[in-house]
């Protein structure tokens, strides 16, 4: 009875080194990143006091109210494309005081660097995969808030 | 002395009530003759009283038949069942006995390898949604939170200058 048990433990093992090295592999795959930063005013009213805002996409806006914040309403007040080549650095001003440093790590990893009135405030190393979202959000005036919300573009 | 049998047997029917009439007759007309016999049925009416006096009296709580239905109830409950017929395992049963142990234990073995891998030894720790934050101001608080299901990771900073990140044209937003 134990020998069985050693015996499965071992296969466990070489299952593990030789079927998932491939993933690994795949993983590995280095190439430039495709991402979508948006600038989000959170807030309780229904409308924006600024005509130029618009409410966010609904998937965004679905995975926003799955948070546990009291805001449910999300305003795209900026928009921002940005392609970060392999292991390379980009930086991109989400508003006059707000700007995102995103550095592709590869493997679909981000190390992103929130800089407020050209301050760096705080680095975020985090795994995008596409689908994901990865926000970034504090507190705004008159108990609203704001996030920076990056994915992959599909 | 050992007492007469015939005796004794007679003035145990007599004391029973055993005897026919005329037998009876007879014999108490012995007894007032013998002193021995006398003797021995005064006995026999002691032993008799002295048992109903001293019978206990053992009353149930309950009616008669309903006790007894208890107590063939509780045999009954307690007799072992009749064995029933085991089905035959199917063959697949063995191997099912046999390498679902081991197999649970692979599955276990592949969860610890591949899911619990601590961040900075394998670069597929990220992977798992392991988010690395770090704040550059000296006054800067973050707090991570991590929503699986719907593959949001959230960080939220607390700094003092935050409320200038959305400009807005309405005046009670608008950054002084």
């Amino acid at each position: 009875m134990h020998a069985r048990w050693i015996i499965a433990a071992g296969l466990a093992g070489w299952l593990g080194a030789f079927v998932m090295q491939p993933v690994d592999a795949v993983a590995q795959t280095r190439g430039e990143l495709k991402l979508e930063a948006q600038l989000v005013w959170g807030t309780e009213d229904a409308q924006s006091p600024d005509p130029k805002h618009r409410p966010v996409e609904r998937e965004v806006a679905r995975k926003l109210k799955s948070l546990p914040f009291k805001w449910p309403h999300y305003f795209e007040v900026n928009r921002r494309s940005v392609s970060v080549p392999d292991q390379a650095e980009t930086t991109t001003r989400m508003s006059r005081d707000c700007e995102i440093k995103v550095k592709n790590l590869g493997r679909e990893t981000v190390e992103v660097t929130l800089i407020g009135k050209g301050e760096p405030v705080g680095k975020v190393t985090q795994k995008l995969p596409r689908g994901q979202l990865l926000v970034l959000g504090g507190n705004a005036e008159n108990f609203t808030s704001w996030f920076v919300v990056i994915k992959q573009t599909p | 002395m050992k007492p007469d049998l015939e005796l004794l047997l007679k003035v145990q029917a007599l004391h029973d009530g055993e005897l026919s009439p005329a037998e009876a007759e007879r014999m108490r007309a012995r007894l007032a003759g013998d002193p021995a016999a006398r003797t021995l049925l005064r006995e026999m009416d002691e032993v008799r009283s002295a048992l109903h006096r001293y019978e206990a009296e053992c009353t149930l709580p309950e009616s008669r038949e309903f006790f007894w239905s208890k107590v063939r109830r509780e045999i009954l409950q307690s007799a072992p069942s009749p064995a029933r017929e085991q089905p035959r395992a199917p063959a697949w049963a063995f191997w099912l006995r046999n390498f679902l142990p081991a197999g649970a234990l692979a599955l276990l073995v592949l969860t610890l390898i591949f899911g619990l891998r601590p961040a900075g030894i394998f670069p597929r720790s990220t992977a798992m949604g392991v988010v690395a934050v770090e704040t550059a101001l000296r006054d800067t608080g973050a707090v991570t939170y991590r929503d699986e299901a719907a593959g949001v990771t959230l960080v939220w900073l607390s700094f003092a200058d935050e409320n200038h990140f959305t400009p807005f044209t309405s005046p009670d937003t608008l950054p002084q």
